[in-house]
């Protein structure tokens, strides 16, 4: 029962670190943008967003932790289409190198 | 006790085993807070990323970044005399629906080119809703035109600047310095034929006449300014002058490119109104010919100019330490 309960918390855990870590991206990329440096692409974001995917699969494994872990794939998601986006449309917007 | 006393035992008894202990009503209310704070925080956290995306989304596949960029660089083209720009100096910078485009601005005096003005220009989506410009020039184009107060004047037309006062002032300058010079012509001319006329001085650019500078009037009554377009051959790679085998047709058909964004390019320009339709059939029907130039070269050479028959107004633009090498 309590080797139960340490499962539960250990899911949880990682849902929440999942969740933490995107929402974490999510409002650097937000002070970022409204500061009006443009978005941020640093090295550390990829580990991030990495961190932000792999906690959030472990997570969907218990079914107490699983909502908090799916959140935590659709933000490591939404990043990485973030930066699909910027990155290749700057490209096309921005002409010089 | 009755069959419906029973009943109503029963029913009493069986709600009693289902419900839920305080604590677990308790521990569902908080989970219910946190997933909602969780969402919001979410929901709230993506708005600003999400129309950063559609901002590029839109300066790729809607009005391009680089169409306004180019509708910037060829305005100030033909419509401010003497002037080039660099393609590595442009800047931009997107913000959330809008884009801020800073660039610096050239001016060939003598037999260099020397930066003379810094535009900050910010569009909201395609739209020209701040124009900055620092300039570093001493004397500077009037802010406000009006059909009398321009610098290049056709024959026909009035200049509010005396003439003889500014060939007063080139006389006195000193012989190493290069001038930059805006003369009036007392007829219209070729573009060619005002080149032969001063070979000893770079012509940089020529004002043609479009049908509405005698009056500087358009048909409906606004007041328009010069355009016209860079005389020299043009190396630098961001020019739509360079490789061109005929900067008359360059001019025309960036004047027909401007036309589908006249309200953008009548913003980046000093011009209150371009009224390029009006223009573009003019030019299409007649030949083009120049009414004013502008040219630069050392003071002595420029100041022999005062008796050539061809020139009807001076107007003394930027000087500048000698620097002509040739």
């Amino acid at each position: 029962m309590e080797l139960g309960a340490l499962k539960q918390s250990i899911f949880s855990l990682f849902g929440w670190a999942s969740v933490g870590l995107g929402l974490w991206i999510l409002i650097m990329i937000n002070s970022w943008i409204i500061i009006g440096y443009g978005a941020p692409f640093i090295s550390g974001s990829t580990i991030f967003i990495i961190l932000t995917f792999a906690f959030g699969i472990l997570a969907i494994i218990s079914k107490s932790s699983r909502s908090l872990g799916i959140l935590g794939i659709f933000l490591g998601c939404f990043l990485v289409f973030f930066m699909i986006v910027i990155f290749f449309v700057g490209w096309a917007i921005i002409p010089f190198p | 006790m009755d069959s419906y006393e029973q009943l109503l035992q029963q029913a009493k008894d069986s709600e009693k085993i289902n419900t839920p202990s305080t604590n677990v009503v308790k521990k569902a209310i908080a989970s219910s807070k946190r997933k909602l704070i969780l969402t919001t925080l979410t929901i709230a956290l993506l708005i600003v990323p999400t129309c950063y995306m559609l901002t590029f989304l839109y300066y790729a596949f809607g009005t391009k970044s680089t169409t306004l960029m180019d509708v910037t660089s060829q305005t100030l083209y033909v419509t401010d005399p003497n002037t080039t720009l660099e393609e590595l100096e442009f800047d931009m910078d997107f913000s959330l629906f809008s884009m801020l485009l800073s660039f610096e601005q050239y001016k060939q005096i003598g037999d260099e080119v020397y930066p003379i003005k810094h535009y900050d220009t910010r569009f909201m989506l395609n739209d020209l809703v701040e124009k900055t410009t620092t300039s570093k020039l001493e004397k500077t184009y009037p802010k406000y035109p009006t059909i009398t107060n321009q610098w290049l004047v056709h024959p026909e037309n009035q200049a509010e600047f005396n003439t003889s006062e500014e060939w007063q002032v080139l006389k006195g300058l000193p012989d190493e310095t290069v001038v930059e010079a805006y003369i009036s012509l007392n007829n219209l001319f070729t573009v060619e034929e005002v080149i032969q006329e001063m070979p000893k001085v770079d012509v940089t650019w020529a004002a043609i006449y479009t049908g509405v500078e005698d009056k500087m009037l358009s048909a409906n009554g606004n007041v328009v300014s010069p355009i016209g377009y860079p005389v020299q051959q043009d190396y630098t790679n961001w020019s739509p002058f360079k490789n061109s085998t005929s900067h008359e047709q360059t001019f025309l058909s960036i004047l027909h490119f401007l036309a589908n964004y006249e309200d953008i390019a009548t913003a980046v320009s000093s011009h209150k109104n371009l009224e390029l339709k009006e223009r573009i059939s003019y030019l299409e029907k007649q030949d083009m010919k120049t009414y004013a130039v502008v040219i630069t070269g050392p003071k002595a050479e420029i100041e022999q100019l005062k008796d050539n028959t061809m020139i009807k107004h001076l107007k003394l633009g930027e000087v500048k330490l000698w620097n002509w090498v040739r």
